[in-house]
């Protein structure tokens, strides 16, 4: 009989540390690749008239927004693909680019319907992480190659016994492509607001991996027309 | 917060009651559940992860009163998607990934018949609150709702004595967290399997 009462005590404490150690380290994951970190956001103005507004203008450079001081830490060696796939999907969409060797861009601009600007910017982010149980699903978080880390949706439960905090950055890079009315602007008065009837941006992480990048722009940029369908002439 | 000390100030009042039997008992039960309703529509994934601790005593030889804590995690992971607002004007795509955690706390009260023989089958309900953390996970950007609610339940199950004072317990249960003013109502059946031990 105390042998029995000495296997339920026992079986009492395994339960009291096993069941909440499993929920720790069984606690479901969330972003695996870098790709899994993109979102795609497009909006327009419905009141304007797409169809009649079918030749545009963009500029043979991306301009790179960074803060006032900071160096140009993104790399141009995206520039010319991302022109050349935003220029083929536009194509598909049924728009003509004006472009010329010859005739100003000025001039360029003051001919086509609408015109194109496309912006790149990224941003840098650190902080604290932690990470329950220290091990099975989530240990192998910080050796990512990225800086070591994770997004700020973790931590979401720190101040338990067991785990280890790890600090975290990573860089995230956005490209907008923005279609401005070009017949709506106004070059006089106080009002500088530009008239975009379209704006698409692309939002995720950078990875160090030129290819997956390239892949990864090359279908955002798609994915921008795709779910944009009142583009198309 | 005012409900928490509610619940504790009763179930003090509750296990102080004198009465017939004195028979306490513990369970403590792995679950796995299965999402309903509006729940189901934001996740539609059985969750495995999931546990209850019941405390509790008999009133009578039949009736028993007990508190209860859960812990029932839901999570999902959508595929690439493309989702637009209302007005049809905002279109966002991205892969998204949804969590719920439930935590009910309640009290309840359950009838046994046979509760001196090996095989008791019982009939439980209860109510209390259900602390829910909903979150929705897109990109780099994270949204976490939190929010108490008042939430009840009704179960069906048995205890299955191995000895005279461990036995098993297995049951299914429906938790309905009832929709505040800014959040929907959650549900989910859980079912249970573990140990039931009781002391005189």
């Amino acid at each position: 009989m105390l042998k029995q009462k000495k296997t339920i005590s026992y079986t009492i404490y395994v339960l009291f540390i096993t069941i909440p150690l499993l929920f720790f380290s069984c606690y479901p994951g969330g972003i695996e690749y870098y790709n899994e970190s993109d979102i795609i956001l497009t909006m327009y103005d419905d009141q304007f008239d797409f169809a009649d507004n079918s030749n545009y203008f963009m500029p043979d450079t991306i301009i790179h927004a960074i803060e006032e001081g900071e160096e140009d830490n993104i790399s141009r060696a995206y520039d010319g693909p991302i022109l050349d796939q935003i220029a083929d999907q536009m194509s598909a969409a049924g728009y003509t680019r004006l472009e010329s060797n010859i005739i100003t861009d000025s001039v360029l601009v003051d001919s086509a319907d609408v015109v194109l600007s496309v912006v790149i910017t990224s941003s840098e982010y650190t902080g604290i992480g932690y990470i329950p149980g220290g091990g099975g699903y989530w240990g192998w978080y910080p050796g990512w190659g990225w800086g070591g880390g994770y997004y700020p949706g973790y931590p979401w439960c720190p101040g338990y016994g067991w785990g280890y905090p790890y600090t975290y950055s990573y860089s995230t890079g956005s490209l907008f492509i923005e279609m401005i009315d070009q017949n709506s602007i106004n070059y006089q008065g106080d009002n500088n607001e530009l008239p975009i009837t379209w704006q698409a941006t692309i939002n995720g992480m950078l990875s160090g991996n030129q290819n997956n990048m390239q892949w990864r722009i090359d279908n955002g940029i798609e994915q921008c027309f795709k779910q944009s369908p009142y583009l198309s002439n | 917060m005012k409900r928490i000390k509610t619940i504790i100030a009763l179930s003090v009042l509750l296990i102080s009651i004198n009465t017939y039997g004195q028979e306490f008992y513990t369970n403590m039960t792995y679950n796995i559940s299965v999402p309903m309703g509006e729940t189901a529509d934001f996740i539609s994934n059985t969750s495995f992860r999931g546990a209850t601790f019941n405390m509790g005593r008999f009133l009578t030889d039949k009736i028993a009163v007990d508190m209860r804590f859960s812990w029932n995690t839901f999570y999902q992971a959508m595929d690439f998607d493309t989702y637009t607002s209302d007005n049809g004007l905002i279109s966002v795509s991205g892969t998204q990934f949804r969590y719920i955690n439930a935590f009910p706390i309640t009290l309840g009260a359950r009838y046994v018949l046979n509760a001196s023989s090996n095989f008791s089958p019982y009939f439980a309900a209860g109510l209390g609150t259900y602390k829910i953390n909903e979150r929705l996970d897109m990109g780099i950007y994270s949204n976490e709702i939190r929010k108490w609610h008042f939430g009840m339940y009704p179960e069906l199950g048995f205890f299955y004595r191995l000895s005279y004072d461990v036995g098993i317990n297995m049951y299914a249960r429906y938790d309905h967290a009832f929709k505040t003013s800014s959040t929907k109502a959650y549900s989910y059946i859980a079912f249970g399997l573990g140990f039931h031990f009781t002391k005189l």
